[in-house]
């Protein structure tokens, strides 16, 4: 299982999940170029190991466990996903 | 002599001897549920648990290795118990942890690859001396710790040890404690030097005098709230002053909110703790409930405080012969020696490599505790042992002993002593192998800057993952593990925080400061601890040269030292500790299980 960021992150970007991550599974941090340009800020559901860091750090309660995501958000777990198949 | 084992009892405390008939409960009922789960009348979830709450913890190393550990509340250990513990490492502890009890970071002791089968005979074994795993692991009310310097220490208010027995006694079993939304830490401090780490714990009672109309009395400085884990909180005031008579209807009373309030907990593993509770309502709320719930208790009585205290040891019928005067003598009593408040007695304390005891090590403290003191020992949250109550003129003789069993290790909670969580090697949430890392800056710190061995402002804490049971926050130099992907590749890497600590002038928990791959890690502290030396102010401490200096300037001398070569040396790949090529292979942990 991974975590998912969903809508509540969208404008936000905070990126303080992206701090304690250990696993440096969330992208676009602020270095990279593609920063500037997402609407949020993703979790690689291949790398994440599931520590739930990124969740209780989150200012705007954008993130979840896969099995918990609320249901009007649930096709996030798909566009985290799809982030890093691009 | 060392104690002969038909001692078990003595020098038990009056709880514990009260309690010996519940802990056959206990191990009747292991043995059972074993059984049940053996012919599949018990699922794996039901029993896992119920093993928790009995203290047995699943390894990564699945299905059938165990992680045993055993509650030593305030740490206090008769030598009898010593020996059991002794007893236990060799004939239950296995794999390479076979003859090793390890000292946890809440003065806890551990065993590991115990098999399931042979759980309930570990637990007899303890059992026979007083001791149990209930409630060890699991979400209850985990083992009460206490400065382990209560009773003798020169700078205490009053020494918390009756209150730390009473309140492990008191939540022990407890209904309002079985099924907590997570687990919940109690600690208690004697002096402002704070050694309980109360600011990192959920219920911390910090000894206090008030007077009033004339008459002083006793009470605590109550705080909630604090924790580590990836969202560290520093605990809150509950309370400025909660007189003694209170103390134990005020831990009831935040148990019932913690208890009843925080079904959200129960649903969301990560935000269980009470620290969240308390920040979704507020402190001030907080304090509402908890004080109406006191109120409501008004009527329920509470089991009375153990009058306890301890008594110097008996004069030894033979004088002791005396010891070395080396060298090495002289630079233990400079860095593991303390003078005790009592006139003519000192404390030892003993550094462990990484909380690690042999059988053999456990036998010969018995035996010192016997000989140098008044037969007990305590455990600390550095993860060492302390010997109190040493006539001062057997301190040469006592080091003479502990030296032949490699017990007389220098630079104890100074900054060659590293606490280290298990990590990787044992743990499922961990990351990295922690241990691995300790020891090899033991290593490197002792080979190549002896001279900063003995620093007492500088401590290193390493955890395997961001749950900080290494306690990384509150260490001068933190690290915590994690990974990062280069090329397809995954190398072991540690997230370093500076500036944490928990003492006289406050507490504060250290800052992210960089992320490190784990093999750079000794050349990264070897340049800080240069730049320190060089840089520092006459007097200077190294958390105050860390501010001056800011985080950016350090960053510009230590981040040219992380960078990873073009074409990755392999050993970049591996892990300390570890052979082959470094995964991560981490699990669904029990912590909240």
């Amino acid at each position: 299982m991974a975590y998912t960021i969903a809508q509540p992150c969208v404008g936000v970007k905070d990126t303080a999940c992206v701090e304690v991550c250990p696993v440096e599974c969330i992208h676009p941090t602020k270095n990279e170029p593609a920063f500037a340009t997402v609407e949020q800020i993703y979790i690689d559901p291949v790398t994440c190991i599931d520590c739930g860091a990124c969740q209780a750090v989150c200012p705007v309660t954008a993130i979840y466990p896969n099995d918990q995501v609320p249901d009007q958000w649930k096709n996030f777990i798909e566009i985290n996903a799809d982030y890093f198949k691009k | 002599m060392p104690p002969k084992t038909e001692d078990n009892l003595q020098n038990l405390t009056p709880g514990s001897i009260e309690e010996a008939p519940r802990y056959r409960r206990d191990i009747e009922e292991m043995r059972r549920e074993i059984t049940r789960l053996k012919d599949q009348s018990l699922t794996e979830g039901d029993f896992r648990q119920f093993r928790l709450q009995r203290g047995i913890y699943g390894q990564k190393q699945k299905p059938d290795v165990q992680m045993v550990r055993v509650k030593i509340p305030w740490g206090r250990l008769t030598s009898a118990q010593l020996l059991a513990l002794a007893d236990i490492a060799d004939r239950f502890a296995g794999a390479d942890r076979k003859g090793i009890a390890h000292v946890t970071t809440r003065q806890d002791i551990q065993y590991h690859f115990v098999s399931l089968d042979q759980a309930p005979d570990c637990m007899e074994r303890l059992a026979e001396c007083g001791l149990t795993t209930r409630e060890a692991c699991g979400n209850t009310v985990r083992n009460v710790t206490a400065d382990p310097l209560a009773g003798v220490a020169r700078d205490e208010v009053f020494d918390v040890s009756p209150y730390a027995e009473a309140a492990a006694r008191f939540c022990l079993r407890h209904p309002v404690s079985q099924a907590l939304a997570r687990k919940f830490k109690i600690s208690f401090s004697g002096s402002a030097a704070d050694r309980g780490l109360n600011p990192m714990h959920d219920l911390g009672f910090l000894a206090a005098v008030r007077t009033e109309g004339g008459k002083a009395g006793r009470g605590f400085v109550t705080t909630v709230g604090g924790g580590l884990g990836p969202t560290p909180k520093t605990a809150q005031v509950l309370e400025e002053f909660t007189p003694v008579e209170d103390f134990l209807r005020t831990t009831h009373a935040v148990l019932f909110v913690f208890n009843r309030d925080w079904d959200y907990g129960r649903k969301n593993r990560n935000m269980a703790r009470i620290k969240f509770l308390i920040e979704k309502i507020g402190i001030d709320e907080f304090k509402r409930r908890v004080f109406a719930e006191r109120h409501r208790l008004r009527s329920e009585s509470y089991p009375e405080i153990p009058d306890y205290s301890e008594a110097p040891p008996p004069a030894p019928s033979v004088s002791s012969p005396p010891g070395p005067d080396s060298a090495e003598y002289r630079r233990w009593r400079s860095t593991n020696v303390l003078a005790q408040k009592q006139g003519g007695y000192s404390i030892a304390l003993l550094h462990l490599f990484l909380g690690d005891i042999r059988s053999d090590q456990l036998r010969a403290l018995a035996g010192a505790a016997e000989k140098f003191s008044n037969g007990l020992v305590r455990t600390t949250v550095q993860q060492n042992f302390v010997l109190r109550w040493v006539k001062n003129e057997a301190l040469p003789a006592l080091y003479g002993e502990l030296a032949k069993a490699g017990l007389a290790v220098p630079s104890a909670e100074r900054l060659a002593d590293i606490t280290s969580c298990p990590g990787a090697d044992t743990c499922q949430l961990g990351i990295t192998s922690s241990r691995g890392l300790a020891g090899a800056l033991v290593k490197f710190l002792r080979e190549k800057r002896p001279n900063d061995a003995d620093l007492a402002d500088l401590k290193i804490k390493v955890s395997g993952c961001p749950n900080s049971c290494g306690q990384h926050h509150i260490a001068d130099i933190g690290f915590y593990g994690g990974a990062r992907t280069v090329g397809g590749k995954q190398v072991p890497t540690y997230t370093m925080l500076l500036g944490g600590h928990i003492g006289a002038e406050g507490s504060g928990y250290g800052k992210h400061f960089l992320r490190v791959p784990a093999k750079k890690i000794p050349a990264v502290v070897d340049k800080l601890l240069d730049l320190y030396q060089a840089g520092k102010r006459p007097g200077e401490i190294f958390r105050s040269f860390v501010a001056r200096t800011g985080f950016d300037a350090l960053k510009r001398e230590l981040e040219p030292l992380t960078d990873l070569p073009e074409s990755p040396d392999s050993d970049f790949f591996s892990d300390w500790g570890g052979t082959g090529t470094f995964t991560i292979s981490t699990g669904p942990g029990e912590c909240a299980a």
